[in-house]
């Protein structure tokens, strides 16, 4: 194999034997299969792929769609029928968060035993062992049986082994779901480093906001086969849109003329998807009566107007505005209906281009900030993207006072005559 | 069928691979027994002396037993115990072995994990307590005047029985995942062969139309010798040797036959 593939899959076949019966599979094997006493069930079908060192790639599709499986299959856990894979490098999986854990025991000791199942000795656990505890920050609990933990505690401590065992491979289902706002953040994080180390990354989520974030590639799965596979913005799109569906999809372009490119603050390595039922044609950054600016002022407040076209009937629109930091940290995340303000909120009509707005204060410290944006819809409580447009444009705050911080806190000084102040 | 590994050499050094992650499995479930217990592992201890003194309060003073044609001068009740620390090797092992692997589901199909060293965690667990039974039978040798050098060989002779119930404990690890009733046909058949081997009795106080049958039972051939040892007698090697044999086949057999069915652990569980 070469050395720059993590993971390679070739010609992957699934099938499970399921016996209506346990006894059924006793009497398969008492009859060296010359009667068969179950139905098959083919859970992959013929699935090809590479996986390269320091790719973070996605793996979308419906439930039961074979996605675990495949999982289970590049961990080694079950057989192929037919079909290898070839992994490069040592793997750390959290395919269900705590598998391997024992409730009776202290966080600290199934630390231990964790990794004794990943291979890595007693004295280099206990090298990391701090570092594991401070990032799942459970603080004393991690010398009290694992059953008294919270279900956070519980996810972010099998995280945070998960992940310090310096993998080559880390393969993640569906465990990044949980877990606050703060730790996500901070797993997140953990994953750019080890992407930046050239670990690779397979994740299997129903977030797609997640995999927008974090992947260089997606592989869709649908009933077992492997039916796209390529670059976010564009595969995405494709699955949201029910392209993958149709025989002949059109071809997953948004707009040629899209005036963002041409944007002063647009940032080339926007990640953008949708079901392109409504598309943002613009978007204008405004502070102090100036459109645009080169560099905002921190605490002024900022204007963000949205333009959107609606190109197929949308319910109850949904629009939202993300600040990130430059490490990718989210500042702030707001949306249309977590706002305050009471909006008119009509259904928009086809053809028509719908204008909203978005204001805050950035009190931020000096620095390179990015701005993601977008517009979905609420069908039956199940988030619709229409057009999400993440890190699509990049804006400076410059300071206007000598300090430094996270925030701009307007720091100010003097010296007080100390007799008038007893 | 193709990829069996005969070679009991490299079935060991399999299992060496794995042998921190084994003492870890082993620790815990040693120290699961106890935990929470107020003695805690004391327990480990304090049961078998109880047991002992049971023993040789009822068969001692009591009923003032002996053996038909018993040899030598230790009193039954420390003959019976000596059999019994043989024979619960092999029992607490192959009793627990049908849960070893089914109990175990979430490292079968969650996580990275050479399922081959389960079936050795209720053994290594069964030799932890054998250890603490023999230190007791040590103390009272000491006390009763029965202790002399041979006692060393002690745990040279048990080897047959590590590998009978190692053997016995992969391959009813692995049917125990394909059938549940394992888990309550096991233990009482185990029941039934302590009574069918020499464990109350000496061989030479059977019928003698059933004595090929205890002299081709590898587990009655190892409670025999093991027991000479304690009594001090001489230690029939030839039945040592022959048992031994056997034994180390079955460990083979075993090992075989949970690497063919191992493949299929993640579908049925």
């Amino acid at each position: 194999m070469h050395s720059d593939i993590a993971v390679s899959v070739k010609n992957l076949t699934k099938t499970y034997r399921i016996f209506e019966h346990p006894g059924d599979r006793i009497l398969q094997a008492l009859t060296f299969g010359q009667r068969r006493f179950h139905r098959e069930f083919t859970a992959l079908k013929d699935v090809s792929f590479d996986i390269k060192r320091g790719e973070t790639v996605g793996i979308i599709g419906r439930n039961g769609s074979g996605k675990s499986t495949l999982l289970q299959l590049i961990c080694g856990i079950l057989k192929p029928d037919k079909g290898t894979v070839a992994v490069n490098g040592r793997i750390s999986a959290l395919l269900e968060l705590g598998a391997g854990f024992n409730p009776e025991f202290t966080g600290r000791e199934n630390v231990y035993f964790q990794g004794a199942i990943l291979g890595i000795s007693e004295l280099e656990i206990r090298l990391r062992f701090d570092d594991i505890a401070d990032f799942a920050g459970i603080g004393e609990f991690i010398d009290r049986p694992v059953r008294t933990y919270s279900s956070g505690m519980f996810v972010r401590l099998a995280f945070s082994v998960a992940i310090h065992v310096d993998p080559d491979i880390l393969v993640i289902d569906e465990a990044l779901a949980v877990g606050d706002v703060k730790f996500q953040a901070k797993c997140f994080q953990r994953i750019k480093s080890i992407q930046r180390e050239g670990g690779a990354i397979v994740l299997v989520t129903h977030s797609l906001e997640q995999v927008g974030h974090i992947c260089d590639r997606v592989i869709v799965i649908d009933r077992g086969k492997l039916i796209a596979i390529g670059g976010v913005s564009e595969t995405l799109s494709r699955f949201v849109s029910g392209d993958l569906e149709r025989p002949n999809p059109a071809p997953a372009v948004f707009h040629s003329n899209d005036p963002f490119a041409s944007h002063p603050l647009f940032n080339v390595r926007e990640n953008r998807w949708g079901d392109r039922a409504a598309s943002i044609r613009n978007i204008q950054l405004k502070q102090n009566g100036t459109f645009d600016p080169l560099t905002f002022c921190a605490g002024l407040e900022v204007e963000v107007t949205l333009f959107i076209e609606f190109h197929g009937a949308v319910q109850n629109p949904i629009y939202g505005l993300t600040i990130k930091s430059q490490s990718g940290e989210v500042i702030l995340s707001t949306n249309s209906i977590q706002s305050s303000a009471v909006i008119a909120n009509r259904n928009p009509v086809v053809g028509e281009t719908v204008c909203t707005s978005f204001r805050f204060h950035p009190f931020l410290d000096a620095g390179t900030y990015k701005i993601s944006v977008g517009v979905a819809s609420d069908i039956d409580g199940a988030i619709v993207a229409h057009d999400r447009r993440y890190d699509s444009l990049t804006f400076d705050i410059a300071h206007p006072l000598n300090s430094t911080g996270e925030i701009a806190m307007h720091p100010s000084f003097c010296i007080l005559d100390a007799s008038t102040r007893e | 069928m193709s990829n069996f590994v005969w070679n009991p050499w490299r079935i060991v050094s399999d299992i060496w691979q794995h042998h921190y992650l084994l003492g870890q499995l082993i620790k815990r479930d040693v120290l699961l027994r106890y935990r929470g217990a107020m003695f805690g592992v004391l327990w480990m201890f304090l049961s078998p002396l109880f047991m002992l003194i049971i023993f040789a309060f009822v068969f001692g003073q009591i009923f003032q037993a002996r053996w038909p044609q018993q040899t030598g001068d230790l009193p039954f009740w420390l003959l019976l115990y000596s059999g019994l620390i043989t024979f619960n090797i092999f029992a607490e092992t192959v009793s627990r072995a049908p849960g070893a692997v089914r109990s175990y589901a979430s490292f079968v199909k969650k996580i990275i994990f050479p399922v081959q060293i389960l079936p050795l965690v209720p053994l290594g667990a069964a030799l932890v307590h054998c250890a603490f039974n023999f230190l007791i039978l040590l103390v009272a040798l000491a006390f009763t005047g029965g202790l002399h050098w041979q006692i060393l060989l002690f745990p040279l002779l048990l080897l047959p029985v590590v590998l009978l119930a190692l053997g016995l404990s992969w391959f009813v690890a692995a049917w125990g995942v394909f059938i549940k009733d394992m888990t309550q046909i096991v233990p009482m058949l185990v029941q039934m062969l302590m009574f069918l081997s020499p464990v109350f009795y000496p061989v030479s106080a059977t019928p003698p139309v059933l004595q090929p049958f205890y002299h081709f039972n590898p587990l009655g051939m190892v409670i025999e010798t093991s027991r000479a040892v304690i009594a001090d007698q001489p230690i029939r090697w030839d039945t040592w040797g022959l048992a031994f044999g056997l034994c180390l086949g079955a460990a083979i057999l075993g090992h075989a036959f949970f690497e063919h069915s191992r493949d299929e652990f993640a579908d049925a569980l």
